[in-house]
């Protein structure tokens, strides 16, 4: 890594960030959600072992099953990263933070409700590539904002559109 | 012994040697007789007094001799060094060596008398030594700081790239927007 492309990088600190980055954040934070739920199958399957090995059979899981909890532990997931740091793992990793329209943290109802708005509309995402401000639909609807974060401030001067 | 045919000097000798030895048994028995008198009691008969001055004289010399030694140790560990010294400070030992040593040949001997991987073995905590090394150079330290700046260096070009693709997308969606007479948007994706 060299360090104009470094540069070039932090150079970008406190935008709005784009669509490639929110979209590469959110794979990751997907195939955490996804770890976190087939740990968990796997866990409650080795605890019907531990408790009864004899009669222990490999239990069939329905996809209904699993993608409900994947919805459970991605709302929670999601609620608590925004409103405890502003970043979730993914997040973290493509240097992005989710600020309120006053560029502070959100709160934790207001992570709840952009939670759910994101597990159940993820195209919304898309938005925020046409949309003047770089606002996703649940960042319109909420007057939420993702900007990138390459430093450790927590609170920004947000670029607003002129 | 002379022969019986020798002469007459051979016949005198062996008349004086048949003298001598009838004298020696008459003799010693006098001599019993005079060191321990029948009639003198043990204790105080001239044998015994010879024997006590025999004893104290053998002690003596053992003392004398002790002392002697004793003297003499002090004097080597007194006088021993000094003249060390003294020879030394006039000697130029390094120059002495040098000129009349070759001492490769020594070391190189003795070199080949030892083992020495087996040497180090036995003598030297190899692993606490090794640990001290690491503790010193903070190995650990090292691999972290290593390891750190790879991860740091992947997570910065991850963004990077997806920053330049972010750039990339706004570019696209700006020319769409220009082809269809729309306004600009606020490029604050863009670098």
């Amino acid at each position: 890594m060299t360090g104009s492309r470094r540069r070039a990088v932090a150079s970008l600190h406190g935008r709005p960030a784009g669509v490639v980055t929110r979209a590469a954040a959110g794979v990751i934070d997907y195939l955490v959600v996804g770890l976190i739920v087939l740990l968990g199958h796997l866990s409650i399957i080795a605890l019907r072992f531990v408790t009864n090995p004899v009669r222990f059979n490999w239990p069939r899981t329905s996809w209904a099953i699993l993608i409900v909890s994947g919805v459970i532990v991605m709302v929670c997931y999601l609620t608590i990263s925004w409103s405890a740091t502003g970043k979730t793992l993914g997040a973290s990793i493509m240097g992005t933070r989710v600020v309120n329209r006053h560029g502070g943290r959100l709160g934790f109802a207001w992570s709840l409700i952009r939670a759910a708005l994101v597990v159940v509309f993820p195209v919304g995402l898309l938005w925020c590539a046409v949309n003047t401000g770089g606002r996703s639909v649940q960042d319109v609807a909420l007057r939420t904002r993702v900007l990138y974060d390459y430093d450790i401030s927590t609170s920004y001067a947000v670029h607003e559109a002129p | 012994m002379a022969e019986p045919d020798d002469g007459p000097l051979g016949r005198g000798l062996d008349a004086a040697a048949d003298l001598l030895r009838g004298a020696i048994v008459p003799g010693r028995r006098l001599a019993a007789l005079a060191l321990h008198p029948p009639l003198l009691p043990e204790a105080i008969s001239p044998g015994r007094a010879l024997q006590d001055m025999s004893a104290r004289v053998h002690r003596g010399s053992e003392a004398s001799l002790e002392i002697l030694h004793d003297v003499l140790e002090t004097l080597l560990d007194a006088q021993v060094p000094k003249i060390a010294d003294a020879v030394l400070a006039r000697l130029d030992l390094t120059t002495l060596i040098a000129d009349h040593v070759d001492v490769s040949q020594i070391v190189e001997s003795i070199l080949d008398r030892l083992d020495l991987t087996e040497l180090a073995r036995t003598r030297i905590d190899l692993a606490g030594l090794t640990n001290e090394v690491i503790e010193e150079i903070d190995l650990s330290a090292l691999i972290r700081e290593s390891t750190s700046g790879v991860a740091s260096d992947v997570v910065t070009g991850a963004r990077a790239s997806a920053a330049t693709a972010d750039e990339a997308v706004a570019r696209f969606l700006s020319r769409r927007r220009r082809r269809r007479g729309e306004t600009e948007p606020t490029g604050e994706t863009a670098p």
